[in-house]
């Protein structure tokens, strides 16, 4: 059923059972939110979207009131505008004034909502709320000196990530966002996924950054010090760094890792490549089934912590990050470049939970951890801008030898649904000794959040299903409990574009989806174009396998 | 043996149980304490009377009668209501008026003892006498009923509360108790009790003023079962003790009223929701509702009605938000207890997405009443739209104090006169606590009731009277109030949570001691209202909405006082910057 609504005098055309921010948001009248998350039910807890209407005494919040027919609604009237201030200012009096300092400074939402509507000076005198701060997790700091309440991360946390790690405690001017008894999220049931971070307006919860460490890394002149490049890094960097969206910048990125004094720079995508060899081998002589194959340590995480029963299916092997950078500190192949230096392993990658994997104890070889520190992509914007490199002016570089090239499968990996088109290329070389005669699966290839597919490999049908998202992947693993399908290959990520969508999706807005959405054809065009599709054509991996290493290539 | 339980069927259907039954007829007058062998002591312990020491002159009472061999029997009561003569003491001899005595102390129980029982009355702490049938009466003592507190009240809820054992089903049975109950489960349908309500214009007294019967025939038409009564025991934020009053006093009257209404919308569960710390009311509650599933009066198949009925007792940890619909359906739910936003028309609470309707005990005391007395003389009560009667608990620089219960067409100002002999010596009176406002002393001629208080900016969510005379600084109060509400906010809304905080740290600011820039505080009393205002227009819950009303209330009834403050440093009843004071 379809009605009118009058907004700001002017006659608009409304659906019965839509929100009246929805109708303005549809409409382009834009007004403030600070709780809202798309796909979320609004909470109205921040009642920035107050909006005045017609008949109401009260002001309404219009992220969660239903439209009706003959409304008329005024968004931006001097009392709507000077209730919107004054909630904003009431949040500032208990805000630390330290912006300069922040984390999040100019990537804040609090402070963009301040200068929207034109704060200037601080009004009301006010104290700090809860200062504790909680820096206990290898990739996660809470800063609840920070923290407006919101909201978005407990709700995020409870209803998409389902993993309960973060909740409200305390009421009143005692009310903070805290982990089980305040023990810290290192000891929480947190899985490291970083979706809070992602939705956090504040610098409240944000990520721990290395850029200190790494440049202390590079000072010392008597160890090698390594990078190794997640190979999608390149495309996320692109327009953080002024480029085309699209445009691959990992060449300009390895010429500068050089230039600011990195020994070598490895591709992290061979690693993927082992990986793929490894997983597609596991897949084959696998008497369990289903075979869960994940390079996403949030979710291996929380298979071990919410369904550990599910262990024993998962594929035994590490993730690309992890088996690169043991095979960079293996004693035997670390002869062929390292100059008998010790050797300091710095990763580039996006995942935030590489951060935390990093620090897991089957990752740390005799006491060393096999990658000493994980940065993220704003922490390597941080340590070109610190070392003054121009990415705009740098010559391309290619990878250093021995890690240097990777086929396409290996840029697949960090696609919801390329993990499974990678194995099965993979596979099919492995039992044929051929290359498919199709490389895509087209079915893989749509872009949602399940996707199913059948393939056949030398005679065998694998029937697979690639998800993304906690809430659906513990609504699979709960049908397989039941018995309710049949499938051979589940392929699971957190986050909803896969690893190319983890730093693109800030705050969920439909933009960021469409920007992962972009990049994700930009990795399958890339794939159309290359020769090298198989990881079984790699001819470092040929070498590779001879080698005697795979034992520490799995997680127990 | 117990023959009240043995003839319930024949107490509770038949039309004239006592006809041709004089066992039935004397066991019923000895139930009612109406024909005694031996001399009765009633003492009040309910919460009110403990904190004044009952518990220590039951104590004593019983010393004494073990002491001097007396053959009496204790019988423990809810309070009169009158609080300030708290603890009482009624005694009660064989063929004689129960007298009653108030303020009674360890010191001079005993005495008052002696003299009671050789027909002496002590001088002092006599109350009243209250007549009991076929009982001679006493000479040169008053009725209680004409006691200045007692005289102008309209007693319908609370008529048995202080006379009778709230442990004692057996005395609300010959009481004519559950009687509405059983005939309305044995030939009434769910309809004809919603029209019976209706035609009753019963509204409800949560604050919300909505007529009762309305959300119940919605209730009764929503599909789902099983279907929740709730009982929401919280509805009195602080000075609030009428909810607390009526359970204690009279639990079977509220068990029957949840009784009626979840017969009325057909639902087979109901919860009493309280805060654990409310330990006496729990206990007699309690009892009530175990006694009353014992007598198959609650339970399966009902009287044989083919009914079903489980009432449950929660706790919740005693945060007043709880008191929210929403928060408190969340809470039960086991989550944390927040208010949800539901955009108007307001949807039905629903506890596990099951039809849910909450009520307050005053509504279903109400509800109890209108069944057993018929709707005809309660929709003629008080106000034409809001009918019946009012709890109000009276507290403050007054000399008597306590629970009154008026009906709703009764003036401020008449509760206040009925309290203290001189009203000249009143400064402000402060209605309905944290929900409400402080109104100047010539200003209370507004009758009790919601639909009035509205208009005046109160909420009676809070039905407390709070009287102030000279030495009450008003800054002082509101900075309590803004103190409770900043501290039993749930945080969930910016402008309530950081709000209350903001304008607590401003009255602090404005009356202490060592704060003496004037510019900065005039600056403050602009923000005071700012925000106040903020909350009020704004906050997702009435909690808030409330509280900025509160301030509002006191800002302008009360700007000389706020002036006096900030330009001045004086403060005329000599409680702020005092730097004994704990900040």
């Amino acid at each position: 059923m379809d009605f009118s609504v009058t907004v700001n005098n002017k006659t608009l055309p409304a659906k019965k059972g839509e929100t009246i921010l929805h109708l303005l948001t549809k409409n382009g009248i834009r007004i403030p939110t600070l709780c809202y998350m798309d796909g979320f039910k609004p909470t109205g807890a921040c009642r920035l979207c107050l909006v005045e209407l017609k008949g109401q005494n009260d002001l309404i919040t219009a992220c969660n009131h239903p439209v009706e027919p003959g409304m008329q609604i005024n968004t931006h009237t001097p009392r709507v505008l000077n209730a919107r201030k004054n909630i904003v200012e009431l949040l500032l009096a208990s805000h630390p004034d330290d912006c300069l300092y922040c984390n999040n400074n100019n990537q804040c939402e609090l402070q963009d909502l301040a200068t929207e509507l034109n704060i200037t000076e601080q009004k009301f005198p006010g104290k700090p709320g809860p200062m504790d701060k909680d820096d206990s997790h290898p990739a996660i700091i809470k800063d609840n000196s920070k923290c407006i309440l919101c909201g978005r991360c407990v709700q995020v946390c409870n209803e998409k990530i389902q993993a309960a790690a973060l909740d409200f405690s305390g009421r009143g001017n005692n009310m903070k966002v805290d982990t089980l008894l305040g023990k810290g999220l290192e000891q929480s049931s947190c899985i490291s996924c970083g979706q809070c971070i992602m939705v956090c307006p504040t610098a409240a919860l944000s990520e721990k950054s290395y850029v200190n460490t790494s440049f202390q890394y590079l000072q010392q002149e008597k160890t090698f010090t390594v990078a190794q490049l997640s190979p999608v890094t390149g495309y996320i960097l692109a327009e953080k760094a002024g480029f085309k969206p699209g445009t691959d910048i990992t060449p300009l990125l390895t010429s500068s890792f050089k230039q600011i004094g990195f020994d070598a720079v490895f591709n992290c995508g061979f690693a993927a490549d082992v990986f793929l060899m490894l997983t597609a081998n596991h897949i084959i002589k696998s008497k369990l089934n289903p075979v869960i194959i994940t390079s996403c340590p949030s979710v291996i995480k929380f298979i071990e912590q919410f369904y550990p029963g599910f262990i024993p299916y998962l594929n035994p092997y590490k993730t690309p990050q992890q088996i690169l950078g043991k095979i960079i500190k293996n004693p035997e192949l670390k002869r062929n470049f390292n100059h008998g230096k010790a050797i300091q392993t710095v990763s580039v990658n996006p995942c935030i939970a590489a951060k935390d994997e990093q620090t897991r104890s089957e990752n740390v070889t005799s006491g060393t951890p096999d990658v000493d520190i994980v940065l993220g992509t704003n922490d390597v914007l941080r340590l070109l801008s610190l070392s003054g490199v121009n990415l705009h002016s740098i010559k391309k570089r290619t990878f250093d030898a021995p890690y240097q090239v990777s086929s396409s499968a290996g840029y697949l990996y960090n696609i919801p649904g390329g993990l499974t088109e990678a194995v099965y290329r993979t596979m099919h070389m492995i039992k044929t000794g051929q290359a498919p005669q199709h490389h895509k699966l087209p079915e893989i290839r749509k872009i949602k959040n399940k996707k199913e597919t059948t393939f056949n490999v030398h005679g065998k049908t694998y029937k697979s299903v690639s998800i993304c998202g906690i809430s659906n992947i513990e609504r699979t693993l709960e049908d397989v409990i039941q018995g309710n399908n049949d499938f051979d290959i589940l392929e699971f990520s957190n986050c909803n574009m896969g690893c190319i969508g983890s730093r693109i999706q800030q705050c969920l807005t439909p933009q960021a989806n469409e920007k992962a959405r972009n990049l994700i054809k930009t990795i399958y065009k890339l794939d159309d174009n290359t020769n090298m599709k198989n990881p079984a054509n790699n001819p470092f991996i040929k070498n590779f396998f001879n080698n005697n290493i795979l034992p520490g290539m799995k997680r127990t | 043996m117990n023959h009240i339980k043995e003839h319930l069927p024949l107490l509770l259907m038949a039309s004239d149980p006592e006809k041709n039954n004089p066992v039935l007829k004397k066991e019923i007058a000895t139930t009612r304490h109406e024909q005694i062998t031996k001399p009765l002591f009633f003492i009040a312990t309910s919460t009110s009377g403990i904190i004044a020491g009952a518990e220590k002159i039951k104590h004593k009472i019983s010393a004494y009668l073990k002491k001097h061999r007396l053959d009496a029997d204790i019988i423990e009561t809810g309070s009169l209501g009158l609080h300030t003569a708290d603890p009482t003491v009624g005694i009660q001899l064989p063929n004689k008026n129960r007298l009653f005595f108030g303020n009674i102390s360890e010191n001079n129980v005993s005495k008052l003892i002696d003299l009671s029982l050789k027909k002496k009355i002590p001088d002092g702490n006599i109350l009243g006498q209250h007549p009991i049938p076929g009982a001679k009466p006493w000479d040169n003592v008053p009725y209680i009923s004409q006691h200045t507190f007692f005289k102008h009240q309209h007693k319908t809820l609370t008529k048995r509360i202080g006379l009778t054992s709230p442990d004692n089903i057996d005395e609300y049975i010959t009481d004519n108790g559950y009687r509405a109950f059983a005939s309305i489960i044995s030939s009434y349908t769910s309809e004809e009790i919603c029209l019976l309500i209706k035609k009753s214009k019963l509204v409800d007294r949560n604050g919300k003023t909505e007529p009762t019967a309305e959300k119940w025939m919605k209730i009764l038409e929503q599909p789902g079962k099983p279907k929740y009564v709730i009982c929401n025991v919280f509805n009195n934020g602080p000075g609030g003790l009428t909810d607390k009053y009526l359970l204690e006093g009279d639990p079977h009257q509220i068990i029957e009223g949840i009784a009626i209404t979840a017969y009325a919308i057909q639902a087979g569960n109901a919860i009493i929701y309280l805060p654990f710390n409310f330990q006496k009311t729990y206990e007699r509650i309690n009892k009530a509702v175990q006694q009353a599933h014992d007598y198959g009066i609650l339970g399966e198949n009902i009287l044989n009605s083919g009914f079903d009925l489980h009432i449950d007792i929660k706790t919740c940890p005693g945060t007043y938000i709880c008191n929210e619909e929403t928060a408190l359906i969340a809470s039960l739910e086991g989550k944390r207890a927040q208010p949800v936003q539901q955009p108007p028309p307001p949807e039905e609470q629903k506890l596990f997405g099951k039809p849910t309707l909450v009520h307050d005990p005053e509504t279903l005391a109400n509800v109890t009443h209108i069944v057993q007395n018929g709707y005809e003389n309660y929709a003629k009560t008080g106000n034409s739209i809001i009918p019946g009667t009012k709890l109000v608990s009276v507290a403050g620089k007054t000399k008597y104090g306590g629970i009154v219960e008026v009906d709703t067409n009764m003036l401020l100002a008449n509760v206040v006169k009925m309290c203290n002999k001189n009203i000249n010596s009143i400064k402000a009176i402060h209605m309905a606590g944290h929900s409400g406002a402080t109104l100047k002393v010539d200003k209370i001629n507004i009758p009790l009731n919601n639909l009035a208080m509205k208009k005046n900016g109160i909420n009676l969510i809070n039905s407390n009277i709070l009287i102030l005379d000279k030495t009450n600084c008003i800054i002082s109060l509101t900075r309590y109030f803004m103190g409770f509400v900043q501290k039993e906010s749930c945080g969930k809304c910016i402008p309530c949570r950081e709000g209350s905080q903001r304008i607590f740290d401003i009255l602090t600011c404005i009356s202490h001691p060592e704060c003496t820039e004037t510019t900065e505080q005039y600056a403050c009393i602009e923000h005071l209202e700012t925000i106040a205002k903020l909350m009020e227009e704004t906050s997702l819950c009435n909690l808030g909405k409330d509280a900025g009303r509160l301030v509002l209330a006191s800002l302008n009834n009360f700007k000389e006082e706020y002036d006096q403050h900030v330009f001045h440093k004086f403060c005329s009843a000599k409680t702020c910057f005092d730097k004994n004071t704990t900040w």
